[in-house]
């Protein structure tokens, strides 16, 4: 993940993904914006970064998991900065707050210097 | 720390809306929804948002996205959606905005508006959702939002029920002390009165006979009698002062004028202090425990005077005003500046309290009005109740006294 370009091609794999286990309707646009969410995130803030899509399996279900992991600045105190109507600058419910509401599983680490973490899942209705 | 999060204008150095938040508490997350935050500034600044009108510049974009989608396809098309449903929602434009948008967008475009492409319109379709999905997001959050206040309505009501039911207890707990501390007042004024009280007495009468004895009828033994026969007199005084203070029989015999009357003579003799006694107000007004709080905040207070006050006069008026019983203590001495709750010691705050708690178990109101070199006031209002509600007792009232002196009869409402 370098470019503007990328979070387009992580857009793309992500939501072929999704297809591919059985996701339909909103949920695709869903998967798609949380994708659009964490993968702007690296773009502006660490030089680089990855996102690595993957099935994930439960007893009884099937998830879609997403990790984006970029080795950029980190932050201080992000499990709070991720929680709805605390981080957020812009208001409402996007940034990382959006994407936990939009996830079904929402998980973040960072470490100031090291970079940040996050997994989150989808799972299949 | 919050850039992660942020598009990168947070990154010109300038203090951030949220910079400028107080800190927010954990305990209640519902709180911060209210509050400014960068995203409603900007739809506040910007007064096109507010009236629903989309920007030039954000309706330009979106007809030239939506163009270049329903021609080329493809997942760019469907992030730039996802970036203006972004842009719009962060600029506090609604749902039906964007879809109106939307609607005019389609409109401009030809294939779509004639219907004759259906690829284009699955295109378009497509576009719509993705640029809706950020307002999806803002949209669960208020719901859950939503919960989370429902849930800390529901508690923070449960918190106020159980509090007034403690305060319900205390105010219960309060009122059986002191009720069991009068009795046991009335008790031992009966006991002193009554047993010490005439056991002086026959001391005091022996001694009378005694002196009357020819045995005893030298001048030495005569001069001894004589003294402790004076000293009984002055004990049987002490005895029935000491009854009297801890429960005047008059309180419940001859009533509160008679009581504080009497109360005010005591004080006036032991301390030398001058206290004219203004009464007006019929004593049968006021219920048994409504007296007992009147006569004990004017002992109290007279107390006070004589330790603290540095006083020469006091006036102690009692009267009537609407559906209230006043009594007021007003004294010429030194005053005071702070409330003494604060800078006197233990002992004196648990005077005022006590005077306090007993005004407001018969749901009065207790203040106290003091300035350095001008005096004090305390000032006790007690709401009377209708006659149903008060506890007959007989023999407990003084007719209505009409001794008023003129100098006062601003303040008091005459009958």
């Amino acid at each position: 993940m370098r470019s503007t370009g990328d979070i387009v091609t992580a857009r793309q794999r992500g939501r072929m993904l999704a297809l591919e286990l059985g996701f339909t309707g909103g949920d695709v646009t869903v998967i798609a914006a949380a994708i659009s969410e964490v993968a702007r995130n690296i773009v502006e803030h660490a030089v680089a970064g990855e996102i690595i899509f993957a099935e994930t399996q439960a007893p009884g279900r099937t998830g879609l998991v997403v990790i984006a992991h970029d080795e950029g600045p980190g932050m201080l105190d992000a499990e709070r900065i991720a929680e709805y109507g605390r981080g957020s600058r812009e208001g409402l419910a996007v940034g990382l707050p959006g994407v936990r509401l939009l996830m079904d599983d929402f998980e973040i680490e960072s470490t100031i210097g090291c970079g940040t973490t996050v997994t989150m899942t989808k799972w299949l209705r | 720390m919050a850039e992660v999060i942020s598009n990168g204008r947070a990154a010109s150095g300038k203090p951030t809306a949220r910079e400028h938040l107080p800190a927010t508490d954990p305990l209640l997350p519902a709180v911060t929804l209210t509050e400014p935050t960068l995203g409603g500034l900007r739809s506040r600044d910007c007064g096109a948002a507010a009236n629903g009108v989309l920007s030039a510049s954000l309706a330009g974009d979106y007809r030239a996205a939506l163009r270049r989608h329903v021609d080329v396809g493809g997942e760019a098309g469907l992030q730039q959606a996802y970036e203006l449903g972004r842009r719009a929602c962060c600029e506090g434009h609604g749902v039906l905005d964007l879809a109106r948008l939307h609607q005019e967008s389609c409109a401009s475009l030809p294939s779509i508006a004639a219907h004759s492409h259906a690829h284009d319109a699955r295109a378009s379709d497509a576009f719509l959702l993705e640029a809706l999905s950020p307002f999806e997001a803002t949209h669960r959050g208020f719901r859950r939002a939503h919960g989370e206040l429902q849930q800390s309505r529901t508690h923070f009501q449960l918190l106020l029920s159980e509090s007034r039911e403690m305060e319900e207890t205390l105010r219960q707990l309060s009122k059986r002390i002191l009720d069991a501390q009068e009795q046991e007042r009335a008790h031992f004024s009966r006991e002193l009165h009554d047993e010490v009280g005439q056991a002086l007495n026959a001391i005091s009468i022996n001694l009378g006979a005694l002196s009357r004895l020819s045995e005893c009828n030298t001048a030495p033994a005569k001069a001894k009698i004589d003294d402790t026969i004076e000293l009984v007199a002055r004990t049987v005084e002490t005895v029935h002062r000491f009854a009297r203070e801890l429960r005047p029989a008059m309180l419940d015999e001859l009533g509160l004028e008679a009581a504080l009357r009497a109360c005010v003579r005591g004080f006036a003799e032991r301390t030398g202090i001058t206290v004219e006694f203004h009464g007006k107000l019929p004593g049968k007004l006021l219920a048994a425990d409504q007296r007992t709080v009147i006569y004990r905040v004017a002992q109290e207070s007279l107390n006070n005077v004589a330790k603290h006050a540095s006083a020469t006069h006091v006036d102690v008026i009692l009267w009537r005003e609407g559906g209230q019983a006043i009594l007021e203590i007003r004294d010429n001495g030194r005053g005071f500046t702070r409330s003494p709750r604060r800078v006197e010691p233990d002992r004196q705050r648990l005077g005022l309290l006590g005077m306090e708690e007993r005004v407001r178990l018969v749901n009065g109101k207790f203040n106290i009005e003091s300035r350095p070199g001008a005096g004090t006031i305390v000032r006790v209002e007690i709401p009377l109740r209708p006659p149903s509600t008060r506890t007959p007792e007989a023999g407990g009232n003084l007719p209505v006294e009409d001794s008023l002196p003129t100098t006062l009869q601003k303040q008091p409402i005459p009958l």
